[in-house]
């Protein structure tokens, strides 16, 4: 689930580094680092390549590498996956954002709670980018929610970290008007997930808390490993 | 330059004598770590979140970034009772990544591959300075005022956003 492209493992929206294949990606404020770790004992620096400002993020899926910065999200083609290639993108109001993917639509939070990102917007975002479209993903809808992180999906179904705000359980069955159908509170602050077949694993603050999504609509916690929070 | 920065450490101590009142605000205090410990890597016993990181699973283990410090590893073969089974040490950690038993994370600016045999973990390779604009041991990740590091308590290896008193650094 989430990442289709390394289906025994999958890491988290807010990562700065990933593994698809045989091949591990850093993002570094405004490069992309391909590492060839087909052998790990000789893993090497295959290529690295300018990107943009302040890049933050980055998530595999399929062919596909989705990387966010702090002004925008970059599709990159990852076919030959040696050597990623600039493919669309998708500029936004300076914030930071998260984003994830599946075969037609980008998912991207903004958010302004801090001084380090900017921007004013606290918006999920979501881009059409289903064949040509990825040249130049277009915003097919925009919902407003408190402080959105981390995010991730399955099915029909995308879930929303907002830090103290809770999480948003949001229905994407039809990506031009998402609704959300739940928030989920009582473990804050909310910081990433990652949806893993039946599984949602989630870090909070303080740890992990574990739903069971076999019914995406409607997560049941599970347990929770965490320290109190300061 | 240096004289400069001497005068300005003297003005911000003279200000936070001036500064008598007890003030508590949320920011970001650093980390600390040994600097002799700093490419020691090392397996041990599970230990309690401080500041928990950023997650990736593999198969039915979850390994958890320890902000600043290492990796928790967490059985979750049962999600009802996930069961952490250790810790890998690792001064500076803030990423994670696994694949076939290979460990990926940070090193403070080295990207490490780690893998765990029995009760060791060894370093399969090093990279320095992959992650060369991760870490700044300077300032925090965000902007605001933050406790000043004091070099006298060792190496800055992380920042925790926690409730600070009367912090005197900014930016």
């Amino acid at each position: 689930m989430g990442d289709a492209s390394n289906s025994s493992g999958a890491g988290g929206s807010t990562a700065m580094m990933t593994i698809s294949g045989n091949y591990l990606y850093i993002v570094n404020s405004f490069t992309l680092q391909t590492y060839d770790i087909s052998n790990p004992a000789t893993a090497v620096l295959l290529s690295e390549q300018n990107v943009g400002w302040n890049i933050e993020t980055i998530f595999p899926y399929r062919d596909k590498l989705f990387i966010g910065s702090q002004t925008g999200m970059y599709v990159f083609d990852n076919s030959n996956p040696k050597y990623p290639k600039l493919q669309g993108q998708a500029q936004h109001f300076r914030a930071c954002d998260p984003v994830v993917a599946d075969d037609d639509f980008a998912y991207v939070t903004l958010r302004n709670n801090n001084q380090r990102c900017g921007g004013t917007q606290n918006v999920l975002n979501i881009y059409d980018i289903k064949g040509v479209n990825v040249l130049n993903p277009r915003l097919v809808s925009s919902l407003n929610m408190p402080q959105p992180n981390g995010l991730g999906f399955k099915d029909n179904i995308l879930y929303v970290c907002m830090g103290e705000a809770g999480l948003n359980v949001v229905d994407i069955s039809d990506r031009t008007k998402p609704q959300v159908i739940k928030t989920i509170s009582g473990e804050e602050p909310f910081v990433d997930v990652i949806p893993f077949d039946d599984l949602l694993i989630t870090y909070i603050q303080g740890g992990l808390v574990l739903y069971d999504i076999s019914n995406p609509a409607n997560p049941v916690k599970l347990s929770k490993i965490a320290e109190p929070t300061l | 330059m240096r004289n400069l920065f001497i005068a300005f450490a003297a003005i911000l101590f003279l200000a936070s004598c001036w500064n008598t009142k007890k003030e508590e605000v949320l920011g970001y205090a650093p980390i600390y770590g040994d600097s002799t410990q700093l490419k020691k890597i090392e397996l041990s016993t599970p230990k309690p979140y401080e500041t928990a990181g950023k997650i990736y699973v593999y198969g039915n283990t979850l390994y958890q970034v320890e902000t600043g410090k290492g990796i928790h590893i967490t059985d979750i073969s049962n999600p009802l009772v996930p069961v952490k089974t250790g810790f890998i040490s690792v001064m500076g950690a803030q990423e994670i990544a696994v694949k076939d038993n290979a460990i990926y994370t940070n090193n403070m600016k080295d990207l490490v591959i780690l893998r765990i045999s029995g009760n060791t973990v060894t370093l399969t390779k090093r990279l320095p300075g992959s992650f060369k604009n991760l870490f700044d041991h300077r300032r925090p990740p965000e902007r605001g005022r933050f406790e000043c590091p004091n070099p006298t308590k060792g190496i800055v290896i992380g920042w925790q956003k926690k409730t600070i008193i009367n912090p005197n650094c900014s930016y």
